[in-house]
């Protein structure tokens, strides 16, 4: 790990989790990367179509359909804003709530 | 038109209509509202033979509308004493509809057991005394055997209906039930066991060829993304999405988030239990519900269509117990017993609550050991619930009666003697609101507020807006109720589609905006109701649990009191009483100038 880089926890729920067959991966990304970033290199990773699923084209933003928490908090409309630091824990639902 | 029964001298009358009510309230909980209203006499006894059951349809319900399949039911709660309500769906209400009733109202007590047989224009009381005593499953079984088809509706009560737990549901068609306020209990005290519905006169609608083409395209978008998490996952997806946002009461609402979440939550559920997709009725493109059936240990084939997110939450984490499997079994219990499995839930974990710290006496507990995370003592305090044995004798009178004759109101998480859902309003603001301010007591789906909360559309630590919000979605989901369209169609069934559709079927050109102050009437036509019972801004509160300053989360009672004043300017009422204006009756013509 270089002294420019961190390490962030991506946790993986519901299809992303039943379909890799994964709980969770750690990433490691350059200081203060954003949450695109993240979802590229889970794609490349484990060939999950992250990308397209987190992201809306149109807006830049989530989908209305899914949600992203980065330390329990969740970062609709802040998606380009939210600058990742080491040990952040980033959770993916690619779905939203109900119930 | 409307079917009426008193038990009390098995008098059957059917009675047209009205078109003010038709037009002013559309249905379901217009219809409710506006009967009980009109025929409950304040402050009666809930199980005196003067409270009714009205069970309301609306007007979109039996159509080829595959998302209009609900149906409500209206009393005055022996749990709460003020406005009861509950909606299910299933085959009873298009059966009802179909038997070519809008309403059924239910006066009176029968001397012995019966049960009400319709028939299309064939009604008949009859003798249920050879039923008493069985479960919901049970008795249903019977009804469709002398029916001699599974294809009709049926509304059974288990033992805790007939015991007048205060708590009781009705379960519907087996896997649904009418599940909040004791309307069970409430059918109980009428000595109803059951009613079972067939209907075969078919639905005149006034646009057949237009209603048909907005259902075709209703079921080609609920196949898109918009409502993919409820086709996929149901309710219990959002357990960990509450769980990790500190939104998922856990052991009598003693943490906000549940470290087994994900041990019972939907990915558990799929390994472990799942089955298939059900939906309300076959004909449901989005089949939120999931059949589940447990496969191994102890509950082996223990089998529901569920558990939903509340029970999860209730039997669940707020219980301690993270095996999907033990959930199932305490699900499938509730609802072979008839008990509402949030406030059968939520008795079980104050029970926990007071055992653990102490504070049940050997004379009030006996020999049972009620630990947070034992399966079985949760099992057990619910058919004691159900037999009235024991301290199960204390809980079904529901944890705000408990918990005042222990004296210890403090661990009663509960608005209006309704026990709070699974949404944790220390977390949510906006939830706090919904939960201080809903007609029938804590109830997550007449605003559904923690929907934007927990995806991030609205700040959910923030208190400035949620007046307004919890208002105007208050007053949507009150037309959502009436119509009576499925509340989590609304991605894909909008105010457009709303509008389109109720022209449609009644010939009735309304606007959105004509149709969401049937909602707002609705709403507040509510508060009048419970008003009469005393209800006023003092009992828009919140439990200790909640407002308790000493504790990681909390809404304050300053936070709670600013967006009441919000909320009532908002509907515009007076913000001393909490009441509506009379200027705002008049708007709503429910008061003359």
């Amino acid at each position: 790990m270089s002294r420019n880089s961190i390490t962030v926890i991506a946790e993986l729920r519901g299809k992303a989790q039943i379909e890799i067959g994964k709980k969770q991966e750690r990433i490691e990304l350059e200081q203060d990367a954003t949450i695109p970033k993240l979802l590229d290199e889970l794609q490349t990773r484990l060939g999950w179509p992250f990308r397209e699923k987190f992201l809306d084209q149109s807006t830049g933003d989530l989908p209305n359909n899914v949600i992203i928490l980065v330390n329990g908090l969740p970062v609709r409309g802040k998606i380009m804003s939210t600058l990742l630091k080491d040990g952040d824990r980033v959770v993916l639902f690619p779905h939203t709530a109900c119930g | 038109m409307v079917l009426r029964i008193d038990l009390s001298n098995v008098k059957i009358r059917k009675e047209k209509l009205s078109k003010e009510l038709a037009e002013k309230y559309l249905g379901g909980n217009g219809f409710g509202v506006r009967i009980l209203y009109d025929e409950v006499v304040p402050g009666i006894d809930p199980l005196s033979p003067s409270n009714k059951i009205a069970f309301v349809t609306g007007p979109l319900c039996g159509t080829v509308l595959p998302i209009a399949v609900k149906f409500g039911a209206y009393a005055k709660s022996p749990l709460t004493g003020i406005l009861g309500e509950s909606f299910s769906s299933g085959l009873f209400a298009e059966k009802l509809k179909n038997a070519g009733y809008d309403i059924l109202i239910i006066e009176g007590r029968a001397e012995e057991p019966v049960y009400i047989k319709i028939s299309d224009e064939q009604v008949e009381v009859k003798d249920a005394r050879f039923l008493w005593g069985k479960t919901c499953w049970e008795t249903e079984d019977v009804l469709k055997d002398e029916f001699g088809t599974k294809r009709i509706g049926t509304l059974t009560i288990g033992p805790a209906g007939e015991k007048l737990v205060k708590f009781a549901c009705v379960t519907v068609d087996r896997y649904r039930q009418l599940g909040r306020t004791g309307i069970g209990c409430i059918m109980g005290s009428k000595n109803l066991k059951a009613i079972a519905v067939n209907g075969s006169q078919g639905i005149e609608v006034a646009n057949p060829d237009a209603l048909r083409e907005l259902a075709k395209e209703t079921v080609k978008r609920s196949s898109g993304p918009e409502i993919e998490h409820h086709r996929v996952y149901g309710t219990m997806g959002t357990v960990e999405i509450s769980s990790e946002q500190n939104a998922f009461p856990t052991r009598n609402w003693q943490a906000s988030s549940f470290e087994g979440a994900q041990e019972m939550g939907v990915e558990a559920m799929f390994e472990k239990t799942f089955v298939r997709d059900v939906g309300c009725v076959d004909r449901c493109p989005i089949a939120c519900g999931k059949l589940n059936v447990v496969k191994d240990g102890p509950y082996k084939g223990a089998t529901v269509v569920g558990p939903e997110y509340q029970t999860a939450y209730a039997l669940g984490s707020n219980c301690g117990i993270n095996d999907i499997r033990a959930i199932v079994k305490a699900n499938e219990v509730c609802d072979q017993l008839g008990i509402d499995t949030i406030s059968g839930g939520c008795a079980v974990a104050f029970a926990m609550e007071c055992f653990e710290k102490g504070l049940l006496s050997v004379h009030e507990i006996g020999d049972l050991e009620l630990r947070f995370g034992d399966p079985e003592a949760v099992l057990r305090t619910l058919r004691m619930i159900a037999s009235r044995e024991g301290i199960g004798n204390l809980l079904a009178e529901g944890i705000r009666k408990a918990s005042q004759e222990l004296g210890l109101q403090e661990l009663a998480v509960h608005v209006k003697g309704l026990d709070c859902p699974g949404y944790d309003a220390r977390t949510l603001k906006g939830t706090a609101l919904q939960y201080a301010v809903s007609s029938r007591g804590a109830c997550h789906l007449r605003a559904r507020v923690q929907v934007p909360e927990l995806r991030g559309v609205v700040d959910y630590s923030e208190i400035e807006g949620k007046g307004k919000l919890v208002k105007d979605r208050e007053d949507l989901f009150s037309l959502f109720d009436s119509m009576i369209v499925c509340k989590f169609a609304l991605p894909i069934f909008d105010m457009s589609e709303m509008t389109k559709a109720y022209k449609y079927a009644t010939g009735i050109e309304a606007s959105a905006k004509q149709l969401l102050t049937v909602g707002e009437r609705i709403t507040n036509l509510e508060r009048l109701f419970n008003a009469r019972e005393g209800i006023s801004r003092k009992d828009d509160s919140l439990p200790k649990k909640v407002t308790d300053p000493n504790q990681e989360r909390f809404t304050g009672k300053e936070q709670l009191e600013k967006m009441l004043d919000d909320y009532y300017d908002a509907r515009g009422w007076d913000r001393k009483t909490g009441l509506p204006r009379k200027e705002k009756l008049i708007e709503l013509g429910l008061e003359r100038g």
